[in-house]
C-alpha cells in the first residue's frame, strides 16, 4: 500500500480495496474511512507525556511517509481440554495416543475458522462483518478511534482480531482457545516497504454467562513487523469472563497493545496477560468503572530476557461505588532486558466503598537486568482501601541451594524458582487447561 | 479528653503563629529580582568575589530554567512580586539575646525559642526575614573545634571549609528553586563537626518570615566529619497576610565516614507561604543520614529530601509526616540513590488529608548497577478524613542489580468503621476512639522527635496534631 500521509484520495481507495479483499460490507469501509481520517488529523503521541517517556512511540507506531504492507492474520479456533480427561475417554474407547500427544497435558481441539452454537458464536472479526453487514454491537462503542491515534490506525488497517459473542446463561465447561498466526505469507515486501499489522478483537458477554478465554498471538520466524493489536472488551450485567492474553512474537516483533474493558454492573472480568516474545513490548490496560458493583483483576506475567523490553501501563478508574480492582504484575527479568511497571488507580470522589490492589513484584535474574515500578495511587473518595505494594528481589540462595543439593542443576533450580514466581498467577485463570495451557507456553521459552 | 476533641475539630484550622510585627527594617529590596539587586546584597555583606560570581551564573541558570512541568501548581508564585532582600537589623549575628532587637526578641519570645534554647540546646540560630539575628553555642562546643554560625558568618571566618562544599551536594543546576537559591540566599546554618566529635544534644535554627510578600533563601550546610555526630532541628512560622511568600531553601549535608547526621524539620508556615525546598545529603562510607521531615503548615509545599549512598554500608533514613488541611498541598516524599554496596535506606512516609486538603507522596528508590546487597524499604500510609481531601501516591523505583531487596508498600483509608466501633465498645466515646487511632497512625513519627529538649516543636505537633505526643 501507499503512504499513509499519500493524497486523501488514494489512501482511502487503498483502505475501500483492503474492506472489498477480506470481504467486508460497506459499513466496514466506513469505518476504515473515518479511522484513516482520525489517524491523519490526530497529534502523534508526546514523547514528554509519563507514558511514552520510556518508550519511544517512533518504535510501535508507523512512519506515515513510507508505503507500507499488512501482515495477515491466520486465526485457528479450538477448546481446550486437559489430556488426562480425554486419554481416560480414549482408553474406554480402545484407542491409544500418539506419542506427541502423550508430552503436552493439554489439548487443542481445532473448531475450524467460525464456531456456532447456543453458547458463543466465534469467528474473525471481517467473518462477523460480512455475516451482519454491520459492526457487531459493542464495535468501538466509546469511539476511541476518533480520539486516539493507535486505535485510528487499528480502525483503518486492521486486518486481523476475532470476534467472540458469550450468550446469555452461557456457561463454557472448556476455555475457548484463539491462536493467531501472523505474518506475511507470499507478499514479500520490497526493501522500502514497511510492515505491519493490526489486529482488533471483540469480546462481547452478554448478561449472567461464564467463559475462559485465550488469544495466544504468534508469529512468522524471521519475519519483523511492528504489530497493533487492539482488545475490546464488554462485558454486560454479570457476566463473568476470564480473558488471558498470551504475547508469543517472534523475536523481531514490536508491539503495541491496548486493551479497552467496559463492564456492566456486577460484571467480572480476569485478564491475564502473559509477555513471552517480541522484541519491544508496551501494554495499556485501561478500564473505567462506571457501574457499581464491578469487578475486575489484571494479572502480567512478564518474562523477559536477551534485550527485550516491555512496558506496561495500567489505569482503572473507579467511577461508581462499590467495585474491585485487583492489579499484579510479576516480572523476571534476564540478560539485558529492561521492564517497566507503570499502574494508576484513580477514586473519584463518588466512588465510595473502592476496594483496590496494586502490587508489583519484579525478579532480576542478571546483573544487567532492569527493573522500574510505578505504582500510583489517586485517591478522593474516603470510604476506600487502596493497597499497593512494589518488590525487587534477586533469587533466594537458600531456595537455590536447596535445590541443588536435591541434584537440581543451578540452571533447572533457577527455572524452576521462575515458574514457582509465575505459579500465583498460573494459577489465577481458575481452570485447569487454560493453566496448562499458559503454563506450557512459558515453559517454551525457557 | 474534651480539651483533646476540641484539638482534632481544630486541626489544620488555628494558625497561633499568624501575629505580625510592624515592618521596621534597615534594609527592604524592592519587588523582583535583578544582577543590580544581587550584586548590591553581595556588596552589602562584604562577600567574597568568587560567591559573586556564583551568584550571578545562578541567576542565569534561574532564568533559563522553565518551571517544573510536574507536581502541584505553581502559576501563584509570582517572582516579580516577591522582595528578595530584607535587612532586618545593621549588627551581624549577635551571641548575646539581651542584643537582639526588642521588636524580634519580643516575636521569638511569643514563639517560645529562647526559653528552649535557655534550658536544652547546645546552639541555636535564629533568623528573621533575610538575615540570621542571632546565634549561640555552648562553650564546650566550640573548644572541641565545632563551628556552628550563620552561612553569613561562615563565608567571613571559614571561607576555606564554605568555598570546598558549597554547592557540592546540590549544584546551582540541579533545579530552578535551587539555582534562585543560590542566586539569592542570605542566612541559614554552617555546621562543621570534626572528626569523632559526637554533640549530644540538638543544635538548632529557627526560621521566621514577618514581612508580607517576602522571600525567604536560607542556605543550610551541615559536614559531619568521619565518626562524628549531629542532630539538627529546624522550625519555621510565618504570619498570614493576603500576598504570598516564598520560602525556598537550599540544604546540604555531608556525612563523612562513619559520621551520623540527623535533622529535623517541623514545616509549620502560614498557609500563605510557597514551600519549595532542595534537601540533599551525601552519605559517605558507614555513614547514616536520617531526615525526620514534618509537613504542617504552608500553602503548597514540595520537599523530597534525598540521600545519596555514596559509600560502601551507608545507611539513609527518611520519616515524615504531611498534614493537609483546607487549601493546602502537601507534595512531599523521599529520594534515595543507592550507589555503593551494602548500602540500606528506610522510607516511611504518613500523611493525613482533611477538608479538602491535598497529600501527595512522590518518591524515587533508585539502585545503580554496581551497587550489590541493597536493601531498601518504603512504606506510606495515608488517611482521608472526608470525602472532599486527595490522596496521591507516586512512588517511582528502578533497579538495576539483581542482587537487591527493595520493597515498597502504601495503603490509603479513612479511620475503619469496625476500628471506631471495637474501641467504642471498649467503652471509649467516638471521638476518643478518632484520638486514639490518629495518635497510633502518628505514633512511628512522633517518637522520634525530640520531645524531651525541643520543647517548642512538641508544642507545634501538640496543637496541630491534637496532642499525639508527650
Amino acid at each position: 500500500m501507499i503512504a499513509i500521509d499519500a493524497p486523501f484520495a488514494q489512501i482511502i481507495k487503498e483502505t475501500d480495496d483492503l474492506a472489498a479483499s477480506l470481504g467486508e460490507p460497506s459499513a466496514a469501509a466506513d469505518i476504515r474511512r473515518d479511522g484513516m481520517v482520525a489517524a491523519r488529523t490526530l497529534p502523534q503521541p508526546d514523547r514528554r507525556r509519563e507514558e511514552w517517556k520510556r518508550s519511544n512511540p517512533d518504535r510501535f507506531l508507523p512512519d506515515f511517509s513510507r508505503p507500507f504492507v499488512l501482515a495477515d492474520d491466520r486465526i485457528e479456533l479450538g477448546f481446550l481440554s486437559e489430556t488426562s480427561e480425554l486419554q481416560r475417554e480414549l482408553q474406554e474407547l480402545g484407542v491409544s495416543l500418539a506419542a506427541e500427544d502423550k508430552e503436552s497435558r493439554v489439548r487443542f481441539e481445532t473448531a475450524g475458522e467460525a464456531i456456532e452454537t447456543p453458547e458463543l458464536t466465534v469467528s474473525s472479526l471481517s467473518a462477523a462483518f460480512r455475516k451482519d453487514s454491520q459492526p457487531p454491537a459493542g464495535f468501538f462503542r466509546a469511539e476511541q478511534h476518533q480520539k486516539d491515534l493507535p486505535c485510528a490506525l487499528n480502525a483503518a488497517l486492521r486486518t486481523g482480531g476475532a470476534y467472540v459473542k458469550i450468550k446469555p446463561e452461557a456457561a463454557l465447561k472448556r476455555p475457548l482457545c484463539i491462536k493467531h498466526r501472523v505474518g506475511f505469507v507470499g507478499k514479500e515486501p520490497d526493501g522500502d516497504q514497511q510492515r505491519l499489522f493490526f489486529s482488533h478483537s471483540l469480546i462481547e458477554a452478554l448478561n449472567p454467562c461464564k467463559a475462559v478465554i485465550i488469544e495466544d498471538f504468534t508469529s512468522v520466524p524471521g519475519q519483523a513487523f511492528k504489530a497493533g493489536p487492539l482488545i475490546e472488551i464488554d462485558l454486560s450485567q454479570g457476566a463473568e469472563v476470564t480473558y488471558v492474553m498470551i504475547g508469543g512474537w517472534d523475536k523481531e516483533v514490536s508491539c503495541l497493545n491496548n486493551i479497552h474493558v467496559r463492564l456492566g454492573k456486577d460484571a467480572s472480568l480476569k485478564i491475564i496477560f502473559a509477555g513471552i516474545g517480541g522484541s519491544l513490548t508496551k501494554t495499556f490496560f485501561s478500564e473505567d468503572l462506571n457501574q457499581p458493583g464491578a469487578h475486575t483483576e489484571i494479572y502480567g506475567i512478564i518474562m523477559a530476557s536477551g534485550a527485550q523490553f516491555f512496558d506496561n501501563d495500567t489505569f482503572i478508574h473507579h467511577k461508581a461505588p462499590s467495585c474491585y480492582s485487583n492489579v499484579l504484575f510479576n516480572c523476571a527479568v534476564d540478560g539485558q532486558a529492561r521492564t517497566v511497571f507503570a499502574g494508576n488507580i484513580l477514586v473519584d470522589g463518588c466512588a465510595q466503598l473502592t476496594d483496590a490492589y496494586q502490587k508489583n513484584q519484579n525478579l532480576l535474574l542478571s546483573e544487567d537486568a532492569k527493573a522500574e515500578s510505578m505504582p500510583k495511587l489517586e485517591i478522593i473518595a474516603d470510604d476506600v482501601r487502596c493497597t499497593h505494594g512494589a518488590s525487587f528481589t534477586e533469587h533466594d540462595e537458600n531456595q537455590l541451594f536447596y535445590l541443588q543439593s536435591r541434584g537440581l542443576s543451578e540452571k533447572e533450580a533457577k527455572n524452576m524458582l521462575v515458574e514457582g514466581f509465575f505459579g500465583e498467577i498460573i494459577q489465577k485463570t481458575g481452570n485447569p487447561s487454560a493453566a496448562e495451557w499458559l503454563s506450557e507456553r512459558l515453559a517454551e521459552k525457557m | 479528653m474534651s480539651e483533646k476533641n476540641q484539638e482534632i475539630k481544630d486541626i489544620g484550622n488555628s494558625y497561633k503563629y499568624g501575629f505580625a510585627d510592624a515592618e521596621d527594617y534597615v534594609y527592604k529590596s524592592g519587588t523582583g529580582l535583578s544582577p543590580r539587586l544581587i550584586t548590591e546584597m553581595s556588596r552589602m555583606k562584604g562577600e567574597p568575589d568568587w560567591m559573586l560570581h556564583n551568584r550571578l551564573k545562578a541567576y542565569e541558570v534561574f532564568m533559563s530554567k522553565p518551571m517544573p512541568s510536574w507536581g502541584p501548581d505553581l502559576s501563584g508564585v509570582r517572582f516579580d512580586d516577591i522582595h528578595y532582600y530584607v535587612r532586618p537589623s545593621e549588627r551581624p549575628a549577635v551571641t548575646s539575646w539581651d542584643d537582639v532587637p526588642e521588636y524580634i526578641k519580643n516575636t521569638f519570645d511569643r514563639l517560645g525559642v529562647p526559653e528552649a534554647e535557655r534550658k536544652h540546646l547546645a546552639g541555636l540560630t535564629a533568623q528573621y526575614e533575610s538575615e540570621v539575628v542571632y546565634h549561640s553555642i555552648k562553650s564546650n562546643l566550640e573548644e572541641k573545634g565545632v563551628i556552628f554560625l550563620d552561612m553569613d558568618s561562615a563565608l567571613r571566618e571559614h571561607p576555606d571549609l564554605v568555598k570546598k562544599y558549597f554547592g557540592t551536594v546540590i549544584p546551582m543546576t540541579d533545579n530552578k528553586f535551587a539555582a534562585l537559591n543560590t542566586s539569592v540566599w542570605s542566612g541559614g546554618s554552617f555546621i562543621y563537626v570534626p572528626k569523632g566529635v559526637k554533640v549530644d544534644i540538638p543544635l538548632q535554627a529557627y526560621f521566621r518570615i514577618n514581612a508580607q510578600a517576602m522571600g525567604q533563601f536560607e542556605r543550610t550546610l551541615i559536614i559531619a566529619d568521619e565518626g562524628a555526630f549531629v542532630h539538627y532541628v529546624e522550625g519555621c512560622t510565618a504570619p498570614i497576610y493576603s500576598q504570598d511568600s516564598l520560602h525556598s531553601a537550599v540544604v546540604e549535608l555531608i556525612a563523612m565516614e562513619g559520621a551520623r547526621i540527623r535533622y529535623s524539620t517541623i514545616q509549620n508556615w502560614s498557609t500563605n507561604v510557597f514551600n519549595l525546598v532542595t534537601k540533599r545529603a551525601h552519605a559517605y562510607k558507614n555513614a547514616t543520614v536520617e531526615w525526620i521531615d514534618g509537613n504542617i503548615g504552608s500553602k503548597i509545599s514540595m520537599k523530597y529530601p534525598a540521600i545519596y549512598l555514596l559509600g560502601e554500608g551507608a545507611h539513609g533514613e527518611v520519616i515524615s509526616v504531611a498534614f493537609a488541611g483546607k487549601g493546602q498541598i502537601q507534595d512531599t516524599g523521599a529520594k534515595i540513590v543507592h550507589a555503593a554496596d551494602n548500602t540500606t535506606s528506610n522510607v516511611l512516609s504518613k500523611s493525613i488529608s482533611k477538608g479538602g486538603g491535598q497529600a501527595s507522596y512522590r518518591g524515587l528508590v533508585k539502585v545503580s548497577g554496581d551497587a550489590e546487597n541493597v536493601k531498601g524499604n518504603v512504606r506510606c500510609d495515608a488517611l482521608l478524613l472526608d470525602g472532599i481531601s486527595r490522596s496521591d501516591t507516586y512512588p517511582t523505583m528502578l533497579v538495576s542489580n539483581p542482587k537487591v531487596r527493595i520493597g515498597h508498600e502504601a495503603t490509603v483509608s479513612k479511620v475503619g468503621d469496625e476500628q471506631i466501633f471495637y474501641l467504642m465498645s471498649r467503652g471509649l466515646s467516638e471521638s476518643d476512639a478518632l484520638a486514639m487511632i490518629i495518635n497510633g497512625f502518628f505514633e512511628p513519627f512522633a517518637k522520634e522527635l525530640p520531645m524531651e529538649y525541643a520543647v517548642e516543636l512538641n508544642r507545634l505537633i501538640k496543637m496541630e496534631m491534637e496532642g499525639s505526643v508527650g
